[in-house]
């Protein structure tokens, strides 16, 4: 299988005392990758993966490109092809939950959505929270936050999805529905966390596990 | 040692000036450029951004700035009367209305008030849209967030900044008209006669130029304090403060360009 992502080398531009060595992944198309760290490098590494931090060395290419290396508006154009949900999730708070998945659509101009509404509908019908739809992200639950935020990365049928601590607060149970559902919308994605996350593993590829020993692959069921 | 620090200090300031003036041509050519590839689907979102920066910047703002306006010209009327009289310049009355109200006042304290309420308003917004990971959040979904927070409020603040710099000229005058009846020093044919005479169509023209110019560049200012604010809630009154401070440099910059090209003309 090809790689979709491949991080070689990799270290962080600034001097970086839990991410000392060289960091190399290569996610193949059609799976999902988990990668189980801290928080400061699980923080640093979404960000690299999607051109928000600069390296000191190494390269990153996301869908055959050199994200670091890319001007402004061809990264604008990769990530437009991406799914990414940061931690903190960013909802705008001026805008109601739909609006946050069809705004930045309708920004980014949104490649094979001809009515990003519809299509944003669609998405939170699916997530099974379309009663919040009109709220503001101030009123709804936290669950029903984290789950709108994840919605916002799957519009626009993402190529790749980049996710730092998704979901945390969503119950197991609805969990497990919210990942299948993304699974399906989204074949191939990067899920970078610090918590111990039963049912994301469930849905999951490869768990690497990266530690002060370094990355190693480990057995999902046994992390389970 | 002394002076070789107040040399340097002096250079380092240079410096920082030359650098702001490079970054704020850049950030003009980055305005410029995406307003140019703002995708269509995105104009009604924009246009929506837009009216409500020139609602809250003039519409909402339009009372405060007659009645300062007003009080403006009744009192240029009321201090240049009594000199003018003394003098036996009574008719010259209208000439200053102009000279001072009009071109100079009204468009420094329009700018003034621009800043000091939309100016803090967006600082603060932007800043705390960063603190709450906002904006990076729209940079990472590959959102431009130069045409997203940036263009609708540069370009909403510019044109209202220029109609309440033409709201405060009229106003100025009318101000001034009140004031000249009151002090029964001069009829009100007399006092138009004069004002006429004084005005000329390049004075609009500058009112113009200048209300657009003080707009963008508080916009500006105002945009990229709350942009390079970093990640936290403290942040955001600091914000504030330097986009004041940031605005002030650009309506007296702007200013002293307009007596700069009058003079030159």
């Amino acid at each position: 299988m090809s790689a979709i992502l491949a991080l070689t080398d990799v270290l962080p531009s600034r001097p970086n005392a839990e991410w000392a060595d060289p960091f190399t992944l290569n996610v193949p198309k059609g799976t999902w990758t988990v990668v189980r760290t801290t928080p400061e490098r699980s923080h640093l590494l979404a960000r690299i993966l999607i051109g928000a931090k600069e390296t000191a060395s190494g390269e990153v290419v996301v869908l055959g490109r050199p994200i670091g290396k890319v001007s402004r508006t061809e990264r604008r154009l990769l990530l437009s092809d991406l799914g990414v949900l940061l931690d903190p999730a960013g909802l705008l708070s001026n805008l109601s939950l739909i609006d946050n998945l069809i705004v930045p659509a309708v920004f980014r101009g949104s490649k094979g959505i001809s009515l990003p509404r519809e299509h944003a509908e669609d998405v939170f019908q699916e997530l099974g929270i379309a009663e919040y739809a009109n709220r503001r992200p101030a009123d709804v639950p936290e669950d029903v936050r984290q789950i709108g935020a994840l919605g916002r990365a799957l519009v626009g049928n993402p190529r790749l999805l980049v996710l730092e601590n998704p979901i945390a607060s969503v119950r197991s149970r609805a969990a497990e529905d919210v990942w299948r559902i993304c699974r399906a919308l989204a074949p191939t994605a990067i899920i970078t966390s610090f918590r111990r996350d039963e049912m994301l593993y469930n849905v999951a590829d490869d768990l690497y596990l990266w530690d002060s020993a370094g990355l190693r692959r480990a057995a999902v069921e046994a992390s389970a | 040692m002394f002076v070789v620090d107040i040399v340097g200090g002096l250079g380092r300031r240079a410096r920082n000036a030359g650098t702001a003036g490079v970054v704020a041509i850049r950030l003009s050519g980055a305005v410029l450029r995406a307003g140019v590839s703002l995708p269509r689907a995105a104009l009604g979102q924009w246009w929506g951004a837009f009216a409500r920066q020139i609602q809250f910047t003039a519409w909402d703002a339009l009372t405060l700035v007659s009645v300062l306006a007003l009080l403006c010209g009744a009192i240029i009327i009321g201090e240049a009367n009594a000199q003018a009289v003394r003098l036996g310049l009574a008719d010259t009355i209208g000439r200053i209305v102009v000279a001072a109200g009009v071109r100079e006042i009204a468009p420094a304290l329009t700018a003034l008030i621009v800043a000091g309420r939309t100016g803090t308003a967006i600082a603060a917004e932007l800043a705390s849209a960063r603190a709450l990971g906002e904006a990076d959040a729209l940079d990472a979904l590959g959102v431009d967030i130069i045409q997203y927070y940036v263009l609708p409020r540069v370009a909403g603040v510019a044109v209202a900044a220029m109609a309440l710099t033409l709201v405060f000229d009229a106003a100025t005058l009318v101000g001034g008209l009140i004031a000249v009846q009151a002090l029964q020093q001069m009829s009100m044919t007399a006092y138009l006669d004069s004002v006429r005479l004084a005005l000329s169509v390049s004075d609009v023209y500058e009112a113009i130029g200048r209300g657009l110019l003080n707009g963008a560049g508080i916009a500006m200012a105002s945009c990229v304090s709350g942009l390079i604010a970093r990640r936290t809630a403290t942040e955001v009154p600091r914000a504030v403060s330097r986009a004041m401070m940031w605005s002030s440099v650009v309506v007296i910059g702007v200013s002293a360009l307009g007596i700069m090209l009058r003079v030159l003309a």
